[in-house]
C-alpha cells in the first residue's frame, strides 16, 4: 500500500517511527515480549524477521514493493545473510534499525543493515545478498531487469563482513527431523527465511545456546514447501556450530554460528 | 507520537501488521493477534508498576488461563491496528481483561476477553487477587464483543492428529511454552482445508504448562461450526481450543 492510501494520522505516526536519511531507511522499534527468548534477549528469529521486513518496506516505499514486482512477474528472494553481534537487544529496549542498498554485482543485490541503541551504540550489523527471479519459472534474472523505481544506493560497508558462501558438509550427524508447518510459510508459499533461523536455534545444543553468539551466517539454497520434512544435521566447529537442513536429498539451507 | 499510551482506564497500542505476521493469503495469523493481546496486558501491568521482575521477586506471576476472540474480519498485511485493553473486574480467583482491535478510522475489527490468575511460581498455587494490593484501582466494566471465556469440552471423542515436539523458540521468559505458541501449533494441525478459512470465533484454555523437551500429542475433531484441537502430554491435557469458521 502506498503512503497516499493511508490515513493522514497514520502517516504522521509512522513518520515518527520510520524515516529516510538519503539511502538509509530507518525504523525505531521496541523488541516485544514475543520477540525475546527466555533470557529476555531478542531472538535471532525476531532480528532476522525485522531486517527482512525493513528491506521489504524500503523497496515498498521506493515503488518496488511485493505487489509491484508480482505484477511484473518478479520476486526478490534472499540468498545469503551474515550477522555480527556486539550484543542482542533486550526486552523493551528501544532501538533504531536501518538498512541501505549498496550496489548490485553479478546476479546479486547487496544490502546492509545496522541496529543501534537509542544512544547510538552499534548492537548488530548485517550483510545480505538478494536476487531477482521470474515468479513462474523461478529463473534468476539480471539486476538490470528490475525497474529502477526510486532506488538510492550507498556503497558504504557495515561493520559486518560480506556474506560467505557456505558449502555442503558431508557426514554431519543427524540432529532431528523438522516437519514444515503451515505457520512457517509466508506470502510466497514457502518457508520464510527468518524461520530457518528459528529452526537453527531450536536444533543448537543447549551448551552452544548458552554461549554468547558473536556471528551468524546463513545461505538459502532451495525453497522448502509445506509438508516437506527437513532433516537437520549439525556439528561443532572450531569456533562455533554448523547446521544444515536437507529435504528430499537436497540442501535447503546451511548456517554457521560463531561463539 | 508514542505507539502505546493510556487513554484513561484504557491502554492502547498501535502497530502495523507485517508480512511475516501473515499467512500465505497475506492475512494475519491468529497467534499474532493472541500474542499482542497478552503482551499489551503485560505492558499495562508494567506501566502500573507490576514489572515481570517485580512480580517474580514478589513470588508471583500472572498466567493466562482462558481466552476468547471474535473477528469481524481478518486484518491484512500492512494494515495499521489499534489495540485497546482494559481491566474489567476480578471474579473469584481470576482477573478478567478485555480488548478490542480497531482500524485508525475506528472500525471494530476484532475483540477479545481473557482470564488471568496470579500464581506463586514456586508452589504452583493460585493466589487470591486481593494479594495484589496496588495498581488495579482503574477498571471499566465494559464487556468486549467477544464470547465469554469458557471451559472447552469436546462433545465427541477426538482423533489423534500427530505429535509436536516443544522447541526452544516456543518458550517465553517464564520458561514454558508461550500462550500464543499453542494457537500456532493448533493452526498447524488443522486439516489443510481449514487452515486458511476465516476464523470468526476462537476460544482457548491453558490447562497445564508445557516445558522444553516435552512432546504434545495433538488430537482434534470437527464440530458443528468448526474444529476442536487438544494437546496432551502423558495423557494430561495441556491446552484445548475451538475454532469457529465464518460461513463462506
Amino acid at each position: 500500500m502506498s503512503a497516499h492510501g493511508k490515513l493522514y494520522s497514520e502517516v504522521i505516526r509512522k513518520m515518527s517511527e520510520e524515516w529516510y536519511d538519503g539511502a538509509y531507511f530507518n525504523r525505531k522499534i521496541i523488541f516485544r515480549f514475543g520477540d525475546c527468548d527466555k533470557s529476555k534477549n531478542a531472538s535471532l528469529y525476531a532480528v532476522m524477521k525485522l531486517l527482512s521486513e525493513l528491506a521489504g518496506e524500503d523497496y515498498e516505499r521506493r515503488g518496488l514493493g511485493y505487489e509491484y514486482l508480482l505484477k511484473h512477474g518478479q520476486a526478490l528472494l534472499l540468498s545469503r545473510m551474515r550477522f555480527k553481534f556486539v550484543r542482542m537487544p533486550v526486552h523493551t529496549e528501544k532501538v533504531v534499525a536501518c538498512t541501505w542498498e549498496r550496489f548490485d554485482k553479478g546476479p546479486y543485490f547487496y544490502r546492509d543493515f545496522e541496529i543501534k541503541s537509542e544512544s547510538g551504540e552499534l548492537l548488530i550489523s548485517a550483510s545480505s545478498q538478494w536476487f531477482l527471479v521470474d515468479i513462474i519459472s523461478r529463473e534468476i534474472l539480471r539486476p538490470s531487469s528490475l525497474a529502477e523505481g526510486r532506488r538510492q544506493l550507498d556503497p558504504r560497508k557495515s561493520d559486518c563482513p560480506d556474506c560467505e558462501k557456505l558449502k555442503k558438509t558431508g557426514d554431519l550427524p543427524v540432529l532431528g527431523r523438522r516437519p514444515v508447518c503451515y505457520s512457517d510459510l509466508d506470502g510466497n508459499c514457502h518457508v520464510n527465511n527468518a524461520v530457518y533461523g528459528k529452526i537453527a536455534v531450536d536444533y543448537l545444543p543447549e551448551e552452544i545456546r548458552k554461549k554468547k553468539i558473536m556471528g551468524f551466517s546463513i545461505n538459502f539454497f532451495i525453497e522448502t514447501k509445506q509438508n516437506e520434512m527437513l532433516e537437520i544435521c549439525g556439528s561443532e566447529t572450531v569456533n562455533g556450530y554448523t547446521l544444515q537442513g536437507m529435504s528430499n536429498s537436497k540442501l535447503r539451507f546451511g548456517c554457521e554460528f560463531v561463539c | 507520537m508514542a505507539d502505546r499510551w493510556f487513554d484513561g482506564t484504557f491502554y492502547k497500542r498501535e502497530l502495523t501488521v507485517n508480512y511475516l505476521d501473515c499467512n500465505t493469503e497475506k492475512k494475519v495469523f491468529l497467534h499474532y493477534i493472541q500474542g499482542i493481546f497478552s503482551e499489551i496486558a503485560g505492558d499495562e501491568s508494567q506501566a502500573n508498576g507490576h514489572t515481570h521482575e517485580f512480580l517474580v521477586n514478589s513470588g508471583r506471576v500472572f498466567l493466562i488461563t482462558r481466552m476468547s476472540f471474535r473477528f469481524l474480519r481478518t486484518p491484512k498485511c500492512n494494515e495499521t491496528l489499534i489495540f485497546t485493553t482494559w481491566f474489567r473486574k476480578t471474579e473469584g480467583r481470576f482477573f478478567l481483561r478485555d480488548c478490542d482491535v480497531r482500524s485508525p478510522k475506528g472500525e471494530l475489527i476484532a475483540s477479545a476477553s481473557g482470564t488471568w490468575a496470579l500464581i506463586d511460581p514456586a508452589e504452583h498455587k493460585v493466589i487470591e487477587p486481593s494479594a495484589l494490593r496496588t495498581g488495579y484501582s482503574e477498571f471499566s466494566e465494559l464487556k468486549a464483543d467477544s464470547p465469554d471465556c469458557k471451559k472447552i469440552v469436546p462433545e465427541v471423542p477426538l482423533t489423534l492428529l500427530g505429535y509436536r515436539s516443544v522447541y526452544y523458540t516456543d518458550l517465553d521468559l517464564n520458561y514454558h511454552v508461550n500462550n500464543a505458541a499453542y494457537s500456532r501449533v493448533a493452526t498447524d494441525f488443522l486439516p489443510p482445508e481449514y487452515q486458511s478459512c476465516e476464523v470468526e470465533d476462537f476460544l482457548i484454555n491453558f490447562n497445564k504448562e508445557t516445558r522444553l523437551d516435552e512432546t504434545l500429542e495433538i488430537r482434534g475433531g470437527v464440530t458443528e461450526h468448526g474444529y476442536i484441537i487438544q494437546g496432551f502430554c502423558d495423557n494430561v491435557l495441556h491446552f484445548a481450543c475451538e475454532f469457529v469458521f465464518r460461513k463462506q
